[in-house]
């Protein structure tokens, strides 16, 4: 597990980080998410021992962070950072024996990545001749090619399209199910929603909430609830119901309606009216949706970070 | 340390594969090659095959000397009628016997010292020309220039080249990475041995080229021949060993100060992020290594000028090479100048590290070196 404690770090008189703490644990992908300038980068930087914290720790499975064990880490810098010139395969094994792989383990290493990442056939190319996504794909080749102890791959997605995302999305999971710690930040709220078990939210240089993505949704589940009856019935008299304060019928796909051709109903209301109009919608007939609404990561995000 | 020789393979490899860097070498090494062979080329134009050389000799040397194709041979009565001979031009040179020399034998020119002759003779004889030409200082010139211009040019090419490769890595981020797993001073560290091994390889190759000139265009006699006649002769050392002793000199000298020089320059090239930024910030240590380049090419006349230069670091591996070969520096000068070179060294590395580990990693504006040394990462 990788553990950050209290970290604070001020650049002059700007204070990026204040009393920064979280986890990142094993086997399980953690989205790490903020504005710009929010200390994301900051954060991953002192993780990765490239800048030093002003004061607080990083620990990975309780011992404090250096040099010998950031060595063990991958790592993705958010603007690209190959060499230019260099060949994709020839600087995955720079790096990984830069990382004290051996030449045969970082051969192997780098070929099976290569080949994940469906970049074999550009092995021999320099990187500055890749198309924007294979010199990112190379990228997170570099950080992954000296089997990691923990991952810290800052921006991994930008720059991809939806198939590479996906690509990237598969090897990410392999190695969190291989028991990797991996924290990553991204800017595109709807593929951390996809991925993420954990999700960190960082603002203003300060954690606004840590926890499992699941759990922070459902906190933050507003009063909404949804409620889908088959075609024909009547709903409108939900909206006339105790303690309701809003009801409306949204149109079929619209607010991710699940029901195949029938009515969607969205409505406010306290927990106990709600479990009251389930009760009433069956004694009318079937009932097929009745949920709390889950909000959108987006829409968590902004409530946090307000 | 294991690191350190990965990140210098790397930045080794790097500049070996450049077209730049193959195009240029090649091109110094040829003209070494040429400039090596010149002598020799000149001088076969000089005196052709089908023309034998007119010389004169005493009696007892006639015999010997008769036997030596390409010469011909007039018997004279005594040494003082060889020297008149050459003296009235009826020859080109005369040979005589001389109990004073080691070789005991003396070769009497006018103007030019006939290294075909030189060459031809078993033994190396002491060469006297009736006639000098002012020549010796346009040696010492000659030596200056080539001394200051391979020190300047390979410390332009390769430092810069460093330089440049440092800022690459810190505008790609490629250092972040790097930073992540090996610390800065493996990364500079790296980056000053790559440099010193290619400069140290140049140089050689240089040398290696220039002699391979020499000896295959037969340049190799005639300068000797010359060089014994412009270059004093001290402690019986032969002019060929007191030529490439001050190559040797020059060789040490060159690798310590261009560590020295490389490390100032990529220490500073970390503090700017663009490489269109890199030429303000290489000037200083552009002026360490010019203004000497001009004041030895100037002041080499001047022997005061040249021991204070002979001794100041950055103008050193120029001027003590220089002294060498013109036999002005006692043995313990070079040794001296030497140790003083590498204090100055240790200093820089010292200076250089501190300023690539606190900038290599701040993007943006410039640092200004004050800052640099100043803030932490």
């Amino acid at each position: 597990m990788l553990e950050v404690s209290n970290v604070s770090r001020a650049f002059g008189s700007l204070q990026a980080l204040t009393d920064v703490s979280f986890e990142v644990r094993p086997g399980r992908l953690t989205g790490f998410v903020g504005g710009n300038g929010a200390g994301k980068t900051t954060a991953m930087r002192i993780i990765m021992g490239v800048l030093s914290a002003d004061s607080g720790q990083v620990f990975y499975d309780g011992q404090p962070i250096g040099r010998q064990i950031d060595a063990t880490f991958g790592y993705m810098p958010e603007e690209r950072g190959l060499y230019p010139k260099m060949p994709v395969r020839e600087q995955l094994i720079f790096f990984a024996q830069l990382h004290g792989l051996d030449q045969t383990k970082a051969g192997r290493n780098a070929d099976r990545l290569l080949e994940q990442l469906g970049l074999t056939e550009r092995a021999k190319d320099a990187v500055e001749k890749l198309s924007l996504g294979n010199q990112q794909r190379a990228q997170i080749a570099a950080a992954l090619v000296h089997d990691p102890a923990a991952l810290i791959l800052d921006e991994p997605f930008s720059g991809l399209d939806p198939l590479a995302v996906d690509t990237v999305m598969t090897v990410m999971k392999e190695f969190a199910a291989s028991g990797t710690p991996i924290l990553f930040s991204s800017h595109q709220l709807d593929v951390v929603e996809r991925i993420t078990d954990d999700l960190i939210v960082i603002a203003g240089g300060q954690i606004k909430a840590a926890g499992a993505t699941a759990a922070l949704q459902s906190q933050h589940a507003g009063s909404r609830y949804r409620l889908g009856l088959p075609a024909g019935h009547s709903w409108e008299w939900v909206s006339q119901w105790d303690g309701i304060t809003e009801a409306r019928q949204v149109e079929d796909g619209a607010g991710s309606g699940e029901t195949a051709s029938g009515i969607t109903v969205l409505f406010d209301a306290t927990p106990d009216a709600a479990q009251a109009v389930l009760r009433q919608a069956l004694t009318l007939g079937p009932v097929e949706v009745f949920e709390r609404v889950i909000p959108p990561l987006s829409q968590v995000f902004r409530e946090v970070v307000a | 340390m294991n690191s350190v020789w990965l990140v210098t393979r790397r930045e080794l490899l790097a500049q070996v594969r450049s077209k730049a860097f193959l195009i240029g070498t090649g091109i110094m090494l040829a003209m070494a090659l040429i400039c090596g062979a010149l002598p020799g080329i000149i001088g076969g134009f000089d005196q052709g095959p089908d023309e034998p050389m007119k010389i004169a000799a005493p009696e007892p040397l006639v015999s010997e000397l008769a036997k030596l194709k390409g010469f011909a041979v007039q018997s004279v009565g005594s040494a003082s009628a060889a020297e008149r001979a050459v003296r009235d031009g009826k020859v080109e040179a005369a040979v005589i016997q001389d109990a004073d020399v080691p070789s005991g034998l003396a070769v009497i020119a006018k103007e030019d010292p006939p290294s075909g002759l030189v060459s031809a003779l078993t033994v190396t004889p002491d060469v006297r020309l009736l006639d000098p030409p002012a020549v010796a200082q346009f040696v010492k010139q000659l030596a200056a220039m080539v001394f200051a211009v391979m020190f300047f040019v390979l410390i332009m090419m390769y430092g810069q080249t460093a330089a440049q490769n440092t800022v690459v890595e810190k505008q790609t981020r490629v250092v972040e990475i790097l930073l992540a797993a090996v610390p800065a001073r493996v990364l500079l560290a790296g980056k000053i041995l790559s440099n010193a091994v290619l400069a140290f390889a140049t140089v050689a190759g240089l040398i290696a080229a220039v002699s391979l000139g020499a000896w295959v265009s037969g340049s190799w006699a005639a300068v000797s021949a010359e060089a014994s006649v412009f270059l004093p002769t001290a402690g019986g050392a032969s002019p060929l060993a007191m030529v490439s002793g001050s190559l040797g000199w020059f060789l040490l000298f060159f690798v310590v100060a261009f560590v020295m020089f490389s490390s100032l320059m990529v220490g500073s090239a970390a503090t700017v992020s663009r490489l269109e930024e890199i030429g303000s910030v290489l000037t200083p240590t552009m002026m360490l290594a010019m203004i000497p380049y001009f004041l030895v090419i100037m002041f080499n006349d001047s022997e005061v000028v040249l021991d204070w230069l002979s001794y100041i670091p950055f103008s050193s591996p120029t001027a003590m090479p220089l002294r060498i070969v013109t036999g002005e520096a006692a043995w313990w000068e070079p040794v001296i100048a030497l140790v003083i070179l590498a204090v100055t060294t240790v200093l820089a590395i010292v200076l250089a590290g501190k300023l690539f580990e606190n900038s290599i990693l701040r993007t943006g504006a410039r640092i200004r070196f004050k800052d640099a040394f100043s803030t932490r990462v």
